[in-house]
């Protein structure tokens, strides 16, 4: 028998509530530890530059963010435990296998690790402003190295592995549940950021969401028209099409569809483009941004046009991240000291503002459709939809963010206290699950996907829409909405 | 009002909409909703008023997608009998 979907469903079976449950679980363990000072959160594993394979405190370059603590080793054990926990419970709830999705989990957990290690071998990922503590004359420079090479294991085991394993590894490759949870760590990090820059945070907000407003209005009718005057695709894909490309990728394609009672078919199919170009589009934009000049002097904008023109979740955010270490590494070269983060923020936000608005958008969509295009008599749009799309997540960022800003500005609990209970959450936890998010990204982008018989026409039309009109458009909206902002400076 | 919730498939061909006691099919869901009228006129007084909710079996989707968002698909339709 169907059950009803009421106001709260989902809310211990989805991904979307998991990752909020979990993100707020850490906050909160931080903000605990800021009020009773007692090391709840010291434990988390941090992996920094590295030039000898063990030093005093360091083992590989990863350490306990509270080296005092515990040594490396114990470290890294107690974050793969308490990590594997709480996602054991999620999946649990979620009625996954438990079995497979551990065995998964722990080898994506080993080679994100392995590839952390990697790179941040000195020579390969430490900024010249490090290199005399280090002892090192020369590197490479190559600032989130690390996130390529997980990115580079996970799409080597989606492109060449057997189908077994590959489908085998889909159990615990959860890219967009990674990066939510670790995007509600970021609303911490915001908000400890923004009790010293509170104007420029809430500019950052408010920039974000003119930013989302002006691209929602320009993207989806350009992006639809395109597919049906030029493309001759029906109404149906073209408007699942314009939603993924246009609006949050496979997240809006899915709303979409079935707010224009589409064929399942059509998003399952439009999805499996939407991954590879994500995955595209995080390895070329973040490189092209920072190379041309005109970008490097807007480093903020950059950020929010990666938020308007990569789709998904997981690739924008894994996008801003490189973006982030790519523009700070280049202006320490130049003797600015960028403070870390704020460009990651920027990629962030106008992206949140978006899925936000997935909810609203597939509403209209569903009232125009079944209202005066099919006219189906008798069927009802209810409104409850907005809210059942919204994501939740979102809302734990927000809590994250906010109360941490009031406590701190407040003076409710001092400033240190807050970073000495959460910067291991903001900071080594929220990174760990980034780099989660890189593997997994890889693990389920096939690029076969481009080849699959009756994608050609699609795949063709998705490009052409992406480099004609979304990201042309969307750094001119970007760069309309945030330039002239700069990230705080910080001392090296 | 009777309320009716419904499971909703799409099996390549045709939409079905089934509930444990009643199953209805449709090439189209204009053509699904016609064919649980007639199913509904068979079970229920004549004059009835019958809301009917059917939700997509997300289930059905590829694994790896189910992340991005939390259900396809969900409808209500009133029937008169």
């Amino acid at each position: 028998m169907a059950e009803e979907r009421r106001w709260y469903t989902g809310m211990f079976s989805t991904e979307d509530w998991w990752a909020l449950w979990i993100g707020i679980f850490f906050v909160f363990l931080g903000l605990v530890a800021a009020a009773t000072q007692i090391d709840l959160t010291g434990w988390v594993v941090k992996f920094s530059n590295w030039v000898d394979p063990v030093t005093d405190k360091a083992v590989f370059g990863f350490h306990a963010a509270h080296s005092s603590l515990m040594g490396p080793v114990a470290s890294l054990i107690v974050s793969y435990i308490v990590f594997t926990i709480v996602t054991v419970i999620g999946a649990y709830a979620m009625k996954w296998n438990l079995r497979d999705y551990i065995i998964a989990w722990t080898i994506i957990f080993v080679l994100t690790t392995i590839a952390y290690i990697i790179g941040q071998y000195a020579y390969i990922s430490a900024p010249s402003t490090k290199w005399e503590k280090l002892g090192i004359d020369w590197g490479l420079q190559l600032g989130g190295a690390y996130y390529i090479i997980a990115l580079i294991i996970g799409l080597a085991i989606a492109n060449f592995a057997p189908q077994n394993f590959k489908e085998f590894m889909h159990k615990a490759a959860r890219p967009e549940w990674f990066i939510k949870i670790a995007i509600v760590c970021l609303g911490a990090k915001l908000g400890l950021k923004a009790i010293e820059a509170t104007g420029f945070a809430m500019h950052l907000l408010f920039a974000g969401v003119c930013a989302t407003i002006a691209a929602y209005l320009l993207f989806w009718p350009l992006a639809y028209t395109t597919a049906r005057k030029v493309f001759k695709l029906s109404r149906e894909w073209s408007a699942c099409l314009a939603s993924g490309i246009s609006i949050c990728g496979v997240s809006a394609a899915i709303a979409t569809a079935g707010a224009i009672r589409a064929r399942p078919i059509v998003p399952v199919m439009i999805s499996a483009l939407i991954v590879v170009f994500a995955v595209i589009e995080l390895i070329v934009l973040p490189s092209v941004l920072v190379a041309t000049p005109f970008w490097f002097n807007e480093p903020i904008a950059a950020g929010a046009s990666l938020g308007l023109t990569v789709k998904t979740d997981g690739a924008d955010a894994a996008a801003g991240a490189i973006l982030d270490e790519l523009m700070r590494a280049k202006a320490a070269t130049m003797g600015i000291y960028w403070d870390e983060g704020w460009i990651l923020a920027s990629a962030i936000m106008t992206k949140i503002w978006i899925d936000m608005f997935i909810g609203v958008w597939a509403f209209v969509l569903a009232v125009v459709w079944v209202y005066h295009i099919e006219r189906k008599p008798g069927e009802k749009v209810d409104k409850m939809e907005i809210w059942f799309r919204f994501p939740k997540f979102v809302i734990g960022y927000f809590i994250a963010m906010f109360t941490i800003m009031g406590l701190g500005l407040g003076n409710v609990i001092s400033f240190e206290n807050l970073e000495f209970g959460l910067v291991p959450v903001e900071g080594a936890l929220r990174k760990f699950f980034f780099m989660l998010t890189f593997t997994s990204i890889g693990i389920v982008t096939d690029f076969r996907a481009l080849k699959q018989e009756g994608l050609e026409r699609l795949a063709v039309a998705y490009a052409f829409i992406l480099a004609v009109i979304i990201i042309p458009l969307g750094w001119f909206i970007a760069w309309l909405f945030h330039h002239g902002m700069m990230p705080p400076t910080v001392s090296p | 009002m009777k309320e009716l919730n419904f499971i909703l498939v799409h099996d390549g061909k045709e939409w079905i909409a089934k509930n444990g006691e009643i199953v209805a099919k449709g090439r189209t869901l204009g053509e699904l909703d016609r064919n649980i009228r007639s199913v509904l006129k068979g079970k229920f007084k004549k004059g009835e008023k019958i809301e009917v909710k059917m939700e997509y079996d997300y289930r059905t989707f590829p694994f790896w997608m189910i992340q991005y968002h939390p259900y396809f698909l969900r409808r209500i339709i009133y029937v008169d009998l």
